[in-house]
């Protein structure tokens, strides 16, 4: 054979062919084909074994699996071993001539060499597929009890694989395979024990029978090996048998406490973690002893020691001591190995506390400045954070000035979630805000390079620049600078234009704000905002993006309708009044669907109503300077709440006189990080220690949508007369205060509210006035039985603690409506009780008083369209409209009619009804309301009939520059009829003449 | 159990491939170079154990040779490291101070070597004398052969 050549030159031949080892091998290939034809076994041999070697390098042997069993077969076991060699590098159980190894395997198996039988043995537990398996099962078995532990270890072995290939065959083998477990030799047992626990791992339940022999294998052995190996068996099995943890306490405490070998303690560890319940003595050592491998030196057991210690604190939760471990997974996290350190990290999230929090965050955010990719720590930061709706955190300023600090970073992938945490923590922290709105305000302003660009994260621009908005509010007194500052550098900043559309719009809407507040908050600056709105908005208004553009140009005539006018820009304030609230991500879905026959405009709401000036018909208007007094006494009431701010820790005498310097000298060079003056604000904070009040609890949705949705105006249907929004009619009802009492020392006002139908209660305001020099105290009020106000205590509602001085502030009562069905004046009939005492002596005074209620107080507006009216009059003309009363009015001036009918309608509780006459100017309207659901009624209430309802007719003529209004009621009791009639009429009047004019 | 067992050079040369469960030769060497090259990569300052798939790969590296042991997830990493080691002892004994390239030139051997060691994924015999004892009684009786050839 000319081509022969040893494995040894192949092997130099390819080194020496650096380069082209392809070519230079695809001849060797060439070669080994022809030698593996030829008739001598050692040059066949020798080619199979070169071809291992290539296929080793990634060349395909599968041609000559023939050949191998060939070369297996020969019976020099010098030409067979690299054959079985080769066998189990290259056949798999889907070789086709595996078959032809079964009668080689059972001759080999009976060898009179042990090498040959064990290297037989080797192959079958690669090759072996279910056919071969049910072959030589019996050959296999007999090895079981051959004399030489040499193959008895190798056949338990490979018995595992036989199992799986073809289960039936454990059944047979079980007995003989368990009398392994008594073998005398180490390594047949440790094998045996091994097959069991491959076994036990399909399914555990089958082996709880060799229990008590593996016990006893573990109390006694020495060897590691076969220790750990048995941990692992009763790890699989203490979950199904109770009994068996506490037999294993004994050689568990053993094995943690006297061995060496790192790997069977940390094994026994695992075991007593899997499967030792909590509490129990053992669970502490090996606790103890897991807390030595986070101290390792090794960085193996360091990292085996983290995982399983999440292990530990997955099972025992609040059970394990985690204050030591603590300051062990901080310094884990600064692990070099990445597994360790997202395992660390993990661990971390679970032990942290928040006595603890604010160091791990700042140890964190310390190594994430150092670490190149960060944003594991980041969001192991924002994470922690945000759990449980931020119960971690103790100190939200400090919280957000970590925020601030990583937006800094403007490729961290969290920073939207950074942005919306910002934006989180100021709508439900409200004593955070203060400090919020500065901070905003200085990661905008922070100095950058001299282009300006902005070095906050983009979607943090958005956050800054709502919180400053949202919250101008709390601007740092005086506001002014931080108005002028907040708008400037929301709208003229360069780079601004750069960013996303969304942002854009952000921060021009920001800026609004800023402008809407400012009359409030920043008088002084109004106009320069409005200055700056119409100098920086064109430049948006040419932007690309639509919306942008959009807002822009919205915000260009904002600000060119109200101008600079502080007093036009407060009404306007009203539009981003309404405070924003946490709301749950899923309270769209609490919504209820509309439904689509309701009719658009529903009052359920109960409009406003106020009370007439019934006291002295002759003088109808003799109240109105008793209104003006009132409203001195609200403005002394309540001057003191809005001047002086609310004592926060936020307004620092310090950093009030940093804001001032900065800005007296505005050209001072050092420029300061913003993050830094923060900081330091923090430190001063700290020091008075703060609590903040967090609104976990977001609002569930349906119950505040719906009180919105039943507040829809009617204005848009072509015959429903306007009635004002609720907002105007409240106002209107504060004006209108009346008389109650005027005795011989206290005089009492009051001022009735709308009825809120759904609370089914009436608000009416009272305050008193001392009309004697002597000295009043202690003034309530005592309302008759059956009637209930929510603060009164015993019935009897406290109108000034103390004594009286000239007039006491305004009380608040809430009545129920429930015992009041009946329309009509009604005088609730109350008590006034008082002390009174002159020099020494002083006496109590009981005086009776009645409240008078407006005839309309109790009327509910009945939605019905004209048809439906006119079908109620002719049918019910007789019985429930038997009476009738009108009264004339006229006014010197001419009004929009509509209008005035309408405020008049909501006031007195009716639903309007425009009726157009043809060619004419006159109009007539038509007013309906129904008594309030009937109840248990009051004593001197007359039920009303059912079906009832009262109608009453407008009709406005306009002669010249006055009118003539004619008001005609129709109802079902004459008395009852003229006292709405002329309540009607007062109120025209008072809406045109008196005190409601506009 | 051991999946299987790799040794690769630094530069990502197999010179050992044992599978102890079948597995198709083209899944081999996808999985020799998805394991190379996960391995190599990896700095000398960390940890051992890496997670694959559902299994864990143990490896150690002597010299230019990484010893790769892939285990089941609930296997103990810390023997797989062992019985790689002892593998490497065995080695060691066998060659005298053994270095890549007696792998390169007696590849055969080593497997010879770990199929004393392990069995379908299973350590054998953890006794270095009693491997050594076993491979060079094999060695003889390669040797007889070869001389009752020569003589016939």
């Amino acid at each position: 054979m000319v081509f022969e050549k040893s494995l040894t030159a192949m092997v130099k031949g390819i080194r020496a062919h650096r380069g082209k080892e392809s070519d230079y091998i695809n001849t060797c290939l060439a070669e080994i084909q022809k030698e593996i034809t030829s008739k001598n076994m050692p040059t066949k041999s020798m080619a199979i074994l070169k071809l291992a070697y290539l296929n080793m390098l990634g060349y395909d042997m599968s041609w000559a699996t023939f050949a191998v069993v060939e070369v297996m077969s020969t019976s020099r076991f010098a030409t067979k071993r690299p054959g079985y060699l080769a066998s189990s590098i290259a056949f798999t159980e889907q070789t086709d001539v595996g078959l032809l190894t079964i009668n080689l395997f059972k001759k080999d198996f009976g060898s009179k060499s042990e090498y040959e039988s064990g290297m037989a043995i080797n192959c079958l537990s690669n090759i072996c597929s279910p056919e071969i398996s049910r072959d030589i099962i019996t050959d296999l078995l007999s090895l079981l009890s051959s004399s030489r532990a040499y193959l008895r270890k190798k056949t338990v072995l490979c018995l595992y694989r036989i199992f799986v290939k073809d289960p039936p065959a454990l059944r047979t083998c079980f007995p003989k395979l368990k009398d392994r477990l008594r073998d005398e030799d180490q390594g047949v047992l440790t094998a045996t024990v091994n097959t069991f626990l491959e076994l036990a791992r399909k399914n555990a339940r089958n082996y709880l029978s060799l229990v008590p022999q593996l016990h006893h294998i573990l109390v006694n052995t020495t060897n590691n090996w076969l220790s750990i190996k048995l941990l692992k068996v009763f790890q699989l099995l203490s979950p199904l048998e109770p009994r068996l943890p506490p037999k294993l306490v004994e050689p568990l405490t053993n094995i943690l406490n006297t061995t060496k070998a790192q790997s069977v303690e940390f094994e026994a560890i695992r075991c007593v973690v899997r499967s030792m319940p909590e509490g129990t003595a053992i669970v502490a050592l090996a606790i103890e002893k897991l807390q030595a491998f986070l101290n390792s030196s090794d960085r193996n057991l360091r990292y085996l020691g983290l995982d399983l210690f999440r292990e530990v604190i997955e099972k025992f939760k609040d059970k394990v001591p985690v204050a030591e471990l603590h300051e062990k997974v901080l310094t884990c996290i600064e692990e070099p190995d990445v597994t360790a350190r997202r395992i660390a990290l993990q661990l971390l999230d679970r032990i942290v506390h928040p006595s603890n929090f604010q160091e791990a965050v700042q140890r964190l955010l310390d190594f994430s400045r150092k670490a190149v990719p960060n944003d594991e720590f980041v969001g192991t930061i924002l994470r922690m954070g945000a759990r449980d709706q931020y119960a971690l955190v103790e100190d939200f300023a400090w919280y957000l000035l970590i925020l601030g600090e990583i937006s800094r970073n403007m490729e961290s992938s969290y920073s939207t979630t950074v942005a919306e945490q910002f934006v989180d923590i100021c709508v439900r922290v409200p004593a955070v805000r203060p400090y919020a709105v500065t901070l905003a305000l200085g990661l905008l302003e922070s100095p950058a390079d001299a282009e300006g660009t902005l070095v906050v994260a983009t979607p943090m621009v958005g956050a800054c620049a709502w919180v400053l908005g949202e919250y101008s509010a709390d601007m740092e007194k005086p506001a002014e600078a931080g108005f002028i500052g907040g708008a400037k550098v929301l709208l003229t900043n360069r780079s601004l234009q750069a960013l996303d559309a969304a942002i854009q719009a952000q921060c021009i809407w920001a800026a609004t704000k800023l402008y809407l507040a400012s009359p409030h908050h920043a008088p002084a600056a109004v106009s320069e905002l409005h200055e700056l709105l119409n100098s920086s908005l064109p430049a948006f208004v040419r932007s690309t993006h639509v919306d942008v553009s959009e807002r822009a140009s919205m915000v260009l005539h904002m600000a060119s309708f109200y101008k600079a006018e502080a007093e036009r820009l407060k009404d306007a304030a009203a539009l981003v009044a309404e405070p924003l609230l946490p709301v749950k991500p899923e309270a769209q879905a609490q919504v209820p669907l509309p439904d689509l026959d309701e009719p658009f405009f529903t009052f359920e709401e109960a409009q406003p109503a106020f009370l007439p000036v019934r006291a002295d018909p002759s003088d109808p208007y003799a109240l109105a300077s008793t209104y003006k007094d009132d409203l001195g006494i609200m403005a002394s009431t309540q001057e003191p709440k809005t001047s002086t701010p609310a004592p926060s820790m936020f307004y620092l005498g310090q950093a009030k006189e940093q804001a001032t310097e900065t800005k007296a000298e505005p050209a001072a060079p050092e420029v300061k990080d913003p993050l830094a003056l923060m900081r330091e604000r923090l430190e001063a904070q700290q020091k008075a220690s703060v609590k903040y009040q967090v609104m976990r609890d977001d609002s569930g949705g349906a119950s505040q949508l719906t009180g919105s949705v039943g507040q829809v105006p009617s204005s848009s249907s072509t015959c429903a007369l306007p009635i004002p929004p609720e907002k105007e009619l409240t106002e209107l009802q504060g004006r209108l205060w009346t008389v109650a009492h005027r005795g011989q020392h206290v005089a009492v006002y009051v001022c009735i509210r709308s009825p809120n139908l759904r609370k089914r209660s009436m608000r009416m305001e009272l305050r008193c006035e001392r009309t004697t020099d002597a000295a009043v105290s202690e003034v309530g009020l005592r309302f008759p039985p059956g009637v209930v106000a929510q603060e009164a205590d015993a019935g009897l509602l406290r109108l000034v603690q103390g004594p009286l001085q000239q007039r006491s502030a305004k009380v608040k009562a809430s009545v129920e409506t429930t015992p009041f069905t009946c329309p009509g004046v009604f005088g609730l009939r109350c008590e006034l009780e008082y002390l009174v005492s002159e020099g020494e002596q002083s006496r109590k005074e009981l005086v009776p008083i009645e409240l008078q209620l407006p005839a309309t107080t109790f009327l509910v507006p009945e939605p019905m369209s004209e048809d439906q009216l006119s079908d109620y009059i002719s049918e019910h003309s007789a019985d429930l409209l038997g009476h009738q009363t009108a009264q004339a009015v006229s006014f010197e001036r001419a009004v929009d009619l509509p209008s005035l009918v309408g405020r008049c309608a909501g006031l007195c509780h009716f639903h309007g009804i425009q009726q157009q006459v043809a060619e004419t100017q006159d109009v007539k309207f038509l007013l309906v309301a129904a008594g309030l659901p009937p109840a248990h009624a009051l004593e001197g209430q007359r039920e009303p009939p059912a079906n009832s309802k009262v109608i009453c007719r407008c009709a406005g003529l306009i002669r010249g520059t006055g009118m003539d209004l004619r008001v005609t009621v129709k109802a079902y009791d004459k008395e009852i009829a003229e006292e709405i009639c002329s309540q009607l009429v007062s109120t025209f009047r008072e809406l045109m003449e008196g005190r409601l004019q506009a | 159990m051991i999946q299987f067992i790799l040794l690769i050079s630094r530069q990502g040369k197999t010179r050992l491939k044992k599978w102890f469960v079948p597995c198709p030769e083209r899944d081999q060497f996808r999985t020799i170079k998805e394991v190379s090259s996960l391995i190599l990569s990896r700095s000398p300052k960390v940890c051992n154990f890496l997670e694959w798939r559902d299994y864990k790969l143990c490896y150690k590296r002597y010299a230019s040779l990484f010893f790769i042991a892939c285990v089941e997830g609930n296997d103990n990493e810390l023997l797989a490291l062992e019985t790689v080691h002892h593998f490497v002892e065995c080695l060691d004994r066998y060659f005298g101070n053994v270095c890549e390239l007696d792998l390169i030139f007696n590849f055969h051997k080593a497997y010879y070597i770990l199929d004393e060691i392990l069995i379908s994924g299973e350590l054998q015999e953890s006794s270095k004398r009693a491997v050594l004892h076993h491979i060079s009684e094999q060695d003889a009786m390669m040797q007889e052969n070869e001389q009752a050839k020569r003589k016939g």
